[in-house]
């Protein structure tokens, strides 16, 4: 018999009962449907022990690694501390701010405590609204890389009527105390095999996540080909562009292809959008790994077409900027 | 005697079938307006628990279930020749893996059976 932990609860799971059953039968609240390990609205996370394969079957690699699992297959044969899906926030100190374009502000933080991630997963940002009772949170993508940075880094666009995004261009500065939600997310670098060929796609402060996850896939020696697209309104908005076509001429796996999405400005670059150009380039997508990050509308479109033109829907890896990981919280 | 869940390969037969499945319905004129705009994963995850209900696999899916899911299309114009034609991206995706053709027939005919309930009739 296994024992279940989840916040401060131990639940007995008893021998051929399922987690999800064992979850149920103390009136914990998890979502389900199928019971068959096929719907997956029942995933939740080992944060301790390991679930057993069966109760990952079917999940993406980016997940397994995490030790999410499927509880209404899971018949553990160990004790597991599960997530309680509570959030869990840390102290993080603001140690250098660099304003990467006049839209973009990158920020770098200095968590209290040591946090585990990986590039391409996100943090949320938090802020008190003065004078009310409560505080507004964004999510942004961490472009840092754990192994060599020692900040969380976080590439912010300045949001017309956005709160969070304003508060954070005209008020942050160097040593002030704020805090985040320890990072979480599945974008991010977990290839097939060393010589698989990636496309990264990013509108936008996309391009953070998408860079921390292409400094990843360097690190680790990756040695298929790598096409990293950037598209922005401007010439000036494509705000790593140097640093970009320095790891182009240190590393003959990286191509990077500038998209001005404005014709007025497109000299040297291409003069399509950023889903033409995938179409026109990479008709065909076949056993390709696919990243693609930034606007909601674009990266929906992005990848019914790069599934369309062969990429596995296992493979295809996305992080809409959507407002649904926005959070308002009461204190 | 295996059933035929088994026979057609169990649950990596369907997460095989599902990529080719789902590319053949979006590229369906036919069907495929009904497609617009829906998430992508929310709607893989839906049609792997189809396939499993058709290749007669273990599923916990009612009627009920199939009414209520399909009723906002059935609104919006969802008739017996689209639910035709997504049985016939069906057939063809089994025949492209290689099953048996008695086997698709079963498959098909499992189908069948949720079609008055999809078409809420």
């Amino acid at each position: 018999m296994a024992t279940i932990s989840i916040g401060n609860n131990r639940i007995a799971v008893n021998t051929g009962q399922s987690v999800l059953d064992a979850l149920l039968s103390v009136g914990t609240k998890v979502p389900y449907s199928c019971r068959a390990g096929v719907c997956q609205s029942c995933i939740t996370q080992a944060i301790d022990g390991e679930p057993p394969d069966i109760a990952q079957a079917g999940l993406k690699e980016t997940l397994k690694q995490q030790n999410f699992f499927l509880a209404c297959r899971c018949y553990p044969d160990q004790d597991l501390v599960i997530e309680n899906f509570e959030l869990d926030r840390c102290g993080a100190r603001v140690e250098k701010l660099i304003q990467r374009s006049a839209n973009v502000l990158e920020v770098h933080l200095v968590p209290d405590i040591q946090l585990n991630y990986q590039a391409g997963q996100f943090i949320t940002l938090w802020c008190d609204r003065p004078g009310e009772d409560v505080e507004e949170g964004r999510c942004y993508s961490l472009s840092s890389l754990p192994t060599e940075d020692e900040s969380l880094i976080i590439q912010i666009a300045k949001v017309e009527g956005g709160y969070v995004s304003t508060w954070a261009h005209e008020q942050l500065s160097r040593g002030q105390q704020l805090v985040i939600t320890k990072p979480t997310g599945n974008c991010f670098f977990a290839p097939e095999h060393v010589r698989q060929s990636i496309l990264l796609a990013a509108t936008g402060t996309g391009l953070a996540p998408i860079y921390g996850i292409l400094r990843d896939a360097l690190e680790r020696k990756h040695l298929g080909e790598i096409n990293l697209l950037h598209s922005a309104k401007c010439r000036e908005e494509l705000y790593l562009h140097k640093a970009l076509r320095n790891l182009e001429a240190a590393y003959p796996q990286l191509r990077y292809h500038e998209i001005v999405s404005d014709s007025y400005h497109n000299d040297s670059c291409s003069n399509m959008d950023i889903e033409e150009k995938i179409a026109h380039e990479w008709p065909r997508l076949n056993n390709w790994q696919v990243y693609l990050c930034g606007n909601p509308r674009l990266v929906q479109k992005m990848r019914k077409q790069v599934f369309l033109a062969g990429a596995s829907s296992q493979q295809i890896f996305s992080d809409a900027f959507l407002n649904r990981h926005d959070g308002l919280g009461i204190k | 005697m295996t059933n035929l869940f088994e026979r057609i390969g169990g649950e990596p037969a369907v997460d095989a079938a599902v990529d080719i499945f789902y590319r053949k319905v979006l590229s369906d004129n036919r069907i495929n307006d009904f497609f617009d705009g829906v998430d992508m994963d929310n709607q893989i995850a839906k049609q792997k628990a189809f396939l499993t209900m058709a290749f007669g696999g273990p599923n916990n899916y009612t009627g009920k279930d199939m009414r209520e899911a399909h009723k906002h299309l059935v609104a919006r114009g969802l008739v017996e020749r689209h639910f035709n034609a997504v049985v016939e991206n069906l057939a063809d995706t089994l025949s492209e893996l290689g099953v048996e053709s008695s086997d698709i027939g079963e498959v098909a005919k499992i189908a069948d059976s949720v079609r008055e309930d999809v078409l809420n009739r």
